[in-house]
Protein backbone atom coordinates (compact mmCIF):
# COMPACT_ATOMS: atom_id res chain seq x y z
CA UNK A 1 0.00 0.00 0.00
CA UNK A 2 1.69 3.65 -1.39
CA UNK A 3 0.87 6.13 0.88
CA UNK A 4 -1.55 8.75 -1.23
CA UNK A 5 -2.63 5.62 -3.75
CA UNK A 6 -5.60 4.67 -4.66
CA UNK A 7 -5.16 1.53 -2.20
CA UNK A 8 -4.57 4.14 0.95
CA UNK A 9 -7.61 5.59 -0.45
CA UNK A 10 -9.92 3.22 -0.70
CA UNK A 11 -8.76 1.81 2.65
CA UNK A 12 -9.32 5.34 4.32
CA UNK A 13 -13.45 5.51 2.81
CA UNK A 14 -13.61 2.07 4.16
CA UNK A 15 -12.73 3.10 7.45
CA UNK A 16 -14.57 6.52 6.95
CA UNK A 17 -17.71 4.53 6.44
CA UNK A 18 -17.04 2.03 8.67
CA UNK A 19 -16.74 4.86 11.38
CA UNK A 20 -20.60 6.59 10.13
CA UNK A 21 -22.19 3.05 9.92
CA UNK A 22 -21.26 2.85 13.95
CA UNK A 23 -23.40 6.10 14.61
CA UNK A 24 -26.01 5.61 11.95
CA UNK A 25 -26.25 1.58 12.87
CA UNK A 26 -26.83 2.62 16.25
CA UNK A 27 -29.46 5.32 15.61
CA UNK A 28 -30.91 2.74 12.89
CA UNK A 29 -31.34 -0.14 15.44
CA UNK A 30 -32.41 1.68 18.53
CA UNK A 31 -35.08 3.67 16.97
CA UNK A 32 -35.96 1.37 14.35
CA UNK A 33 -35.94 -2.22 16.24
CA UNK A 34 -35.01 -1.63 20.12
CA UNK A 35 -37.80 0.77 20.96
CA UNK A 36 -40.78 -1.07 19.97
CA UNK A 37 -42.55 -3.40 21.96
CA UNK A 38 -43.90 -5.74 19.78
CA UNK A 39 -42.04 -9.35 18.76
CA UNK A 40 -38.68 -9.11 17.13
CA UNK A 41 -38.97 -5.34 17.49
CA UNK A 42 -40.51 -4.80 14.23
CA UNK A 43 -43.57 -2.05 13.03
CA UNK A 44 -47.03 -2.54 11.77
CA UNK A 45 -47.98 -0.51 8.60
CA UNK A 46 -48.55 2.58 9.61
CA UNK A 47 -45.71 2.51 11.90
CA UNK A 48 -43.25 2.28 9.57
CA UNK A 49 -44.98 4.78 7.00
CA UNK A 50 -44.98 7.41 10.15
CA UNK A 51 -41.35 6.63 10.96
CA UNK A 52 -39.83 7.22 7.51
CA UNK A 53 -41.96 10.03 6.61
CA UNK A 54 -40.44 12.25 9.44
CA UNK A 55 -37.68 14.99 8.10
CA UNK A 56 -34.94 13.56 10.66
CA UNK A 57 -35.08 9.85 9.94
CA UNK A 58 -35.44 9.86 6.46
CA UNK A 59 -32.44 11.91 6.07
CA UNK A 60 -30.95 9.55 8.63
CA UNK A 61 -32.04 6.16 6.57
CA UNK A 62 -30.93 7.84 3.55
CA UNK A 63 -28.13 8.44 4.69
CA UNK A 64 -27.59 5.08 5.90
CA UNK A 65 -28.50 3.54 3.03
CA UNK A 66 -25.51 5.56 0.60
CA UNK A 67 -22.96 4.92 3.90
CA UNK A 68 -23.68 1.34 3.81
CA UNK A 69 -23.59 0.71 0.21
CA UNK A 70 -20.38 2.14 -0.18
CA UNK A 71 -18.58 0.10 3.01
CA UNK A 72 -20.67 -2.96 1.80
CA UNK A 73 -19.09 -2.77 -2.02
CA UNK A 74 -15.80 -1.85 -0.74
CA UNK A 75 -15.21 -4.62 1.09
CA UNK A 76 -17.12 -7.15 -2.03
CA UNK A 77 -14.04 -5.11 -3.94
CA UNK A 78 -11.32 -6.20 -1.83
CA UNK A 79 -12.50 -9.61 -1.55
CA UNK A 80 -12.30 -9.76 -5.37
CA UNK A 81 -9.07 -8.07 -5.73
CA UNK A 82 -7.69 -10.80 -3.44
CA UNK A 83 -7.98 -13.48 -6.20
CA UNK A 84 -4.89 -12.82 -8.37
CA UNK A 85 -7.03 -11.09 -11.09
CA UNK A 86 -5.44 -9.75 -13.97
CA UNK A 87 -5.94 -5.29 -14.59
CA UNK A 88 -8.67 -5.67 -17.28
CA UNK A 89 -10.77 -8.05 -14.61
CA UNK A 90 -10.20 -5.61 -11.60
CA UNK A 91 -11.21 -2.22 -14.20
CA UNK A 92 -14.52 -4.29 -15.17
CA UNK A 93 -15.44 -5.30 -11.24
CA UNK A 94 -14.86 -1.43 -10.85
CA UNK A 95 -17.40 -0.62 -13.51
CA UNK A 96 -19.54 -3.35 -11.92
CA UNK A 97 -19.63 -2.03 -8.54
CA UNK A 98 -20.42 1.05 -9.41
CA UNK A 99 -23.58 -0.53 -11.23
CA UNK A 100 -24.45 -2.15 -8.90
CA UNK A 101 -23.99 0.61 -6.20
CA UNK A 102 -25.88 3.70 -7.51
CA UNK A 103 -28.59 1.31 -8.80
CA UNK A 104 -28.75 0.14 -5.29
CA UNK A 105 -28.93 3.57 -3.56
CA UNK A 106 -31.61 4.62 -6.48
CA UNK A 107 -33.98 1.86 -5.91
CA UNK A 108 -33.19 2.64 -1.75
CA UNK A 109 -34.07 5.93 -2.61
CA UNK A 110 -36.95 5.53 -4.67
CA UNK A 111 -38.46 2.99 -2.01
CA UNK A 112 -38.22 5.21 1.04
CA UNK A 113 -39.38 8.36 -1.41
CA UNK A 114 -42.13 6.12 -2.11
CA UNK A 115 -43.38 5.12 1.54
CA UNK A 116 -42.87 8.47 2.88
CA UNK A 117 -45.27 10.17 0.33
CA UNK A 118 -47.52 7.56 1.53
CA UNK A 119 -47.87 8.81 5.34
CA UNK B 1 28.97 -16.08 -10.21
CA UNK B 2 28.37 -19.44 -9.94
CA UNK B 3 25.48 -20.51 -13.06
CA UNK B 4 23.38 -22.92 -10.75
CA UNK B 5 20.71 -21.42 -8.70
CA UNK B 6 21.32 -22.11 -4.96
CA UNK B 7 19.25 -25.25 -3.16
CA UNK B 8 15.62 -24.44 -3.84
CA UNK B 9 15.58 -21.89 -5.77
CA UNK B 10 14.05 -23.24 -9.38
CA UNK B 11 16.17 -23.34 -12.62
CA UNK B 12 15.47 -21.07 -15.52
CA UNK B 13 13.66 -23.67 -17.10
CA UNK B 14 11.36 -24.35 -14.06
CA UNK B 15 10.83 -20.92 -14.17
CA UNK B 16 9.96 -20.23 -17.51
CA UNK B 17 7.35 -23.94 -17.09
CA UNK B 18 5.53 -22.15 -14.55
CA UNK B 19 5.01 -18.72 -16.39
CA UNK B 20 4.94 -15.49 -14.83
CA UNK B 21 5.37 -14.91 -10.97
CA UNK B 22 1.92 -13.95 -10.08
CA UNK B 23 2.90 -13.01 -6.70
CA UNK B 24 6.12 -12.53 -3.96
CA UNK B 25 6.35 -12.64 -0.59
CA UNK B 26 6.04 -15.27 2.07
CA UNK B 27 3.25 -16.56 3.94
CA UNK B 28 0.10 -17.56 2.32
CA UNK B 29 -1.81 -16.29 -0.88
CA UNK B 30 -4.17 -13.47 -0.11
CA UNK B 31 -7.01 -15.30 -1.19
CA UNK B 32 -5.64 -18.27 0.84
CA UNK B 33 -7.30 -15.95 3.64
CA UNK B 34 -10.35 -18.70 4.27
CA UNK B 35 -8.52 -20.78 5.70
CA UNK B 36 -6.73 -19.49 8.50
CA UNK B 37 -5.74 -22.55 10.32
CA UNK B 38 -2.59 -22.83 12.20
CA UNK B 39 -2.24 -19.09 12.07
CA UNK B 40 -2.40 -16.32 14.31
CA UNK B 41 -5.98 -15.17 16.10
CA UNK B 42 -5.56 -12.30 13.59
CA UNK B 43 -5.83 -14.40 10.48
CA UNK B 44 -8.91 -15.83 12.25
CA UNK B 45 -10.40 -12.19 13.07
CA UNK B 46 -9.71 -11.29 9.14
CA UNK B 47 -11.41 -14.14 7.82
CA UNK B 48 -14.50 -14.22 10.19
CA UNK B 49 -14.38 -10.50 8.98
CA UNK B 50 -14.94 -10.83 5.56
CA UNK B 51 -16.95 -13.49 6.13
CA UNK B 52 -19.59 -11.92 8.53
CA UNK B 53 -19.09 -8.90 5.90
CA UNK B 54 -20.00 -10.42 3.02
CA UNK B 55 -23.12 -11.88 5.07
CA UNK B 56 -23.76 -8.38 5.51
CA UNK B 57 -23.56 -7.46 1.80
CA UNK B 58 -25.89 -10.00 1.01
CA UNK B 59 -28.50 -9.31 4.05
CA UNK B 60 -28.90 -5.56 2.86
CA UNK B 61 -30.16 -6.88 -0.13
CA UNK B 62 -32.26 -9.46 1.65
CA UNK B 63 -33.44 -6.48 3.75
CA UNK B 64 -34.23 -3.82 0.98
CA UNK B 65 -36.13 -6.84 -0.91
CA UNK B 66 -38.26 -7.07 2.51
CA UNK B 67 -38.66 -3.93 2.49
CA UNK B 68 -40.08 -3.72 -0.79
CA UNK B 69 -43.05 -6.22 -0.02
CA UNK B 70 -44.41 -2.43 2.28
CA UNK B 71 -44.89 -1.57 -1.63
CA UNK B 72 -47.94 -4.24 -1.68
CA UNK B 73 -49.72 -2.71 0.94
CA UNK B 74 -50.61 -3.28 4.38
CA UNK B 75 -51.71 -7.18 3.75
CA UNK B 76 -48.33 -8.32 2.25
CA UNK B 77 -46.06 -6.64 5.34
CA UNK B 78 -49.20 -8.64 7.83
CA UNK B 79 -47.75 -11.53 5.75
CA UNK B 80 -44.35 -11.01 6.66
CA UNK B 81 -44.82 -9.82 9.86
CA UNK B 82 -46.47 -13.72 10.77
CA UNK B 83 -42.84 -14.82 9.60
CA UNK B 84 -40.64 -12.69 10.72
CA UNK B 85 -42.21 -13.39 14.81
CA UNK B 86 -41.72 -17.09 14.25
CA UNK B 87 -38.69 -18.79 16.63
CA UNK B 88 -36.50 -19.72 13.56
CA UNK B 89 -36.91 -16.25 11.85
CA UNK B 90 -35.99 -14.29 15.66
CA UNK B 91 -33.00 -16.87 15.75
CA UNK B 92 -31.56 -15.48 12.53
CA UNK B 93 -31.86 -12.41 13.50
CA UNK B 94 -29.69 -13.45 16.70
CA UNK B 95 -27.18 -14.46 13.87
CA UNK B 96 -27.68 -11.60 12.58
CA UNK B 97 -27.13 -8.88 15.78
CA UNK B 98 -23.88 -11.40 16.00
CA UNK B 99 -22.25 -10.47 12.35
CA UNK B 100 -23.26 -7.09 13.17
CA UNK B 101 -21.62 -6.76 16.35
CA UNK B 102 -18.22 -9.20 15.32
CA UNK B 103 -17.68 -6.97 11.79
CA UNK B 104 -17.94 -3.34 13.96
CA UNK B 105 -15.81 -4.03 16.97
CA UNK B 106 -13.14 -5.66 14.79
CA UNK B 107 -13.54 -3.02 11.86
CA UNK B 108 -12.85 -0.55 15.17
CA UNK B 109 -9.78 -3.06 16.29
CA UNK B 110 -8.52 -3.25 12.13
CA UNK B 111 -8.86 1.09 12.14
CA UNK B 112 -7.50 1.73 15.24
CA UNK B 113 -4.45 -0.81 14.09
CA UNK B 114 -3.93 0.02 10.68
CA UNK B 115 -3.99 3.98 11.43
CA UNK B 116 -1.70 4.04 13.61
CA UNK B 117 -3.69 5.06 16.76
CA UNK B 118 -2.74 1.92 19.13
CA UNK B 119 -0.44 -0.19 16.15
CA UNK B 120 0.81 -2.22 19.46
CA UNK B 121 -2.46 -3.33 20.83
CA UNK B 122 -3.86 -5.78 18.30
CA UNK B 123 -4.74 -8.74 20.87
CA UNK B 124 -5.69 -6.34 23.42
CA UNK B 125 -8.30 -4.75 21.13
CA UNK B 126 -9.48 -8.21 19.97
CA UNK B 127 -10.28 -9.03 23.44
CA UNK B 128 -11.92 -6.30 24.55
CA UNK B 129 -14.07 -6.37 21.65
CA UNK B 130 -14.99 -9.99 22.54
CA UNK B 131 -16.07 -9.04 25.94
CA UNK B 132 -17.82 -5.90 25.30
CA UNK B 133 -19.24 -7.82 21.65
CA UNK B 134 -20.30 -11.00 23.89
CA UNK B 135 -22.02 -8.46 26.66
CA UNK B 136 -24.04 -6.88 23.85
CA UNK B 137 -25.05 -10.26 22.24
CA UNK B 138 -26.02 -11.39 24.96
CA UNK B 139 -28.80 -8.24 25.70
CA UNK B 140 -29.76 -7.91 22.20
CA UNK B 141 -30.60 -11.44 22.12
CA UNK B 142 -32.29 -11.67 25.60
CA UNK B 143 -34.76 -8.48 23.68
CA UNK B 144 -35.09 -10.02 20.68
CA UNK B 145 -36.24 -13.74 22.34
CA UNK B 146 -37.98 -12.45 25.06
CA UNK B 147 -41.20 -12.47 24.45
CA UNK B 148 -40.41 -15.06 22.14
Amino acid sequence: MHPGGRSTRVWWWTVGTGAALLVLLTVHMVAHHFVVEDVGGLRSYEQVLEYISTPVIFTLEAFFLLTVTIHGLLGVRAVLFDMDLGRAAKRRIDVGLWVLGVATVAYGFFLIGTLASRA
Amino acid sequence: MSSSPPSGVPRLEERKARGPVRRKGIGPAPSGWLDPRGRAIGSWAFAVNRVTGLGLVFYLYLHLAVLSLLLGGESSWNDFLELATTTVFLLLDVLLLFGILFHALNGVRVALVGSGIVPHRQKALFWAGTVIGTIALVYGAIHILGDA
